[in-house]
């Protein structure tokens, strides 16, 4: 008999690699899957850049009950563009302050190079303070002008200017960022959690005339404390959503989290 | 396992090569606990079992009792040369066949037998050890390779799209972290599994040295010629 047939007379068969491989397969299956259902590679939810809705200029409101002017959506606050400053028209050239800086005893024959040869210096700033008022005039007539152009476009469009009834180039006129900024007001009023990382990814459905028909949370860390914040967030918010652009229902998604409401 | 859909084709393959070597080393770390754990157990059973007994013909009848010890081999192989040498000493034996001759080779014999079971079982024990040694050398090493193609991929696609924000430099970077992550932890266990081996085959060893020196001393005295 040799000397191997006799050790394995001796040593009985064992459990093999194989088998350890099989148990340390089902090792990592479980380990990944414990992983995944305790979010220790959990991916964080892809969240729009965020776009602040601020008021820019709120028109008067005829009933401070009411909360909104008159002929615009409930509730939307109207974001009107400040009209940007006219460039000043240049009314003379700097040597023509000369004169009044050196003042009257100066030899006036040498200064006035474009207003005729007999224009004295009093002459020549009431000529400059006339240019000035109608400079001022026509700056003020624009800004009018553009404010009752702008006016005229929420008439005829039948909605608020800017938002939420706003062609979509006007700021603020985010439909999206519009929602956010009425969630996040809410969610201010209601915020409250217990876990150490709560977040809730929602999604909102708005019918064509601004009623939320549909609200699934999609995703939660598991805080009951914090998605009730956020369900009460949703219908105080909801009460407030003007009807979409267009009239068409549109979806959402939000992430809620402490610090804040990001659009998905 | 949104991490790994995430990667691309280098990244991706150099996770797969971790993850084998993770699942190999794992599966040493099991068969070699169970091993080791049964060598030493049954080892100290065979110790007692030995010094109680008072021939070895009984002691060799016993033997399948302790089927993981190395020990029980050494004893094997040693007797069955001291019988084949009683068997076979013809010349050799002049007055008792129950006397060896220590001057014709026989102890050395026996020596030899000893030295080559031993080779054998630190041979065995020592099995798919060095796969834990590769794994802990140079899975971290696999993985950083990982994490800098990673990030090379990543340079690239942010000097294509022009924008150099952090949200647009995290995730790709973060992605390529990930093949550094899964390197070390291949890498630890096996390292720990490695040395925490090594120091119980070595006392394994000594063990098996100092039976062979008992065992070498017990035939000397009881069949050895004066």
């Amino acid at each position: 008999m040799t000397r191997r047939r006799r050790q394995q007379k001796i040593r009985q068969p064992t459990n093999g690699l194989g088998g350890m491989l099989a148990l340390s397969l089902a090792f990592h299956l479980v380990f990944f899957f414990s992983a995944a259902s305790l979010e220790l590679f959990r991916q964080d939810f892809p969240v729009a850049p965020q776009a602040i809705f601020v008021d820019m200029v709120t028109l008067p409101v005829a009933s401070p009950q009411a909360g909104a002017p008159s002929g615009a959506v409930k509730g939307a606050p109207v974001s009107v563009r400040v009209p940007a400053p006219i460039p000043q028209p240049r009314p003379a050239a700097p040597q023509m302050r000369q004169p009044k800086v050196k003042a009257a005893p100066m030899k006036s024959a040498k200064v006035p190079p474009k207003g005729g040869g007999g224009e004295t210096p009093q002459e020549y700033e009431a000529r400059l303070e006339a240019l000035e008022r109608s400079a001022e005039a026509r700056r003020q007539e624009t800004a009018l002008a553009e404010i009752r152009q702008r006016i005229a476009t929420r008439n005829r469009e039948g909605a608020a200017a800017g938002m939420p009834g706003g062609t979509g180039t006007q700021a603020g006129s985010d439909y999206a960022a519009y929602l956010q900024s009425r969630l996040k007001e809410s969610f201010s009023l209601t915020i409250a959690w217990q876990a150490k990382k709560p977040l809730v990814a929602i999604r909102l459905t708005i019918d064509g005339k601004g009623a939320l028909t549909s609200y699934k949370i999609e995703k939660s860390s598991g805080d009951v404390i914090f998605e009730d914040a956020v369900s009460r967030a949703v219908q105080l918010a909801k009460k407030h959503f003007p009807p979409p652009p267009g009239g068409k229902e549109l979806s959402y998604g939000f992430v809620f989290r402490p610090e804040g409401v990001d659009k998905r | 396992m949104v991490f790994f859909a995430g990667t691309g084709l280098v990244v991706k393959l150099v996770l797969i090569l971790l993850i084998y070597f993770s699942v190999v080393s794992w599966a040493i770390i099991f068969y070699k606990l169970l091993q080791v754990y049964r060598a030493n157990k049954e080892s100290e059973r065979f110790l007692e079992f030995f010094w109680k007994s008072k021939r070895f013909d009984t002691i060799s009848s016993q033997l399948d009792r302790f089927p993981n010890s190395p020990l029980s081999i050494m004893f094997n192989e040693g007797y069955t040369e001291l019988k084949k040498l009683m068997e076979t000493g013809g010349e050799q034996q002049i007055d008792d066949p129950s006397v060896i001759s220590t001057e014709g080779g026989g102890i050395d014999n026996i020596s030899r037998a000893l030295r080559r079971a031993t080779t054998s079982e630190i041979t065995r024990l020592e099995k798919y050890t060095t796969f834990l040694a590769t794994t802990g050398s140079t899975a971290p090493f696999i993985g950083l390779f990982g994490t800098v193609w990673g990030i090379m991929t990543a340079f690239k696609g942010i000097g294509e799209s022009g924008s150099a924000s952090l949200a647009v430099v995290a995730p790709g970077i973060a992605e390529a972290l990930i093949a550094t992550a899964i390197g070390l932890v291949a890498a630890i266990p096996a390292v720990m599994g490695y040395n925490h081996f090594q120091n119980k085959i070595r006392v394994v060893i000594a063990q098996m040295d100092n039976f062979s020196t008992e065992f070498l001393n017990i035939v000397q005295r009881s069949f050895g010629r004066k």
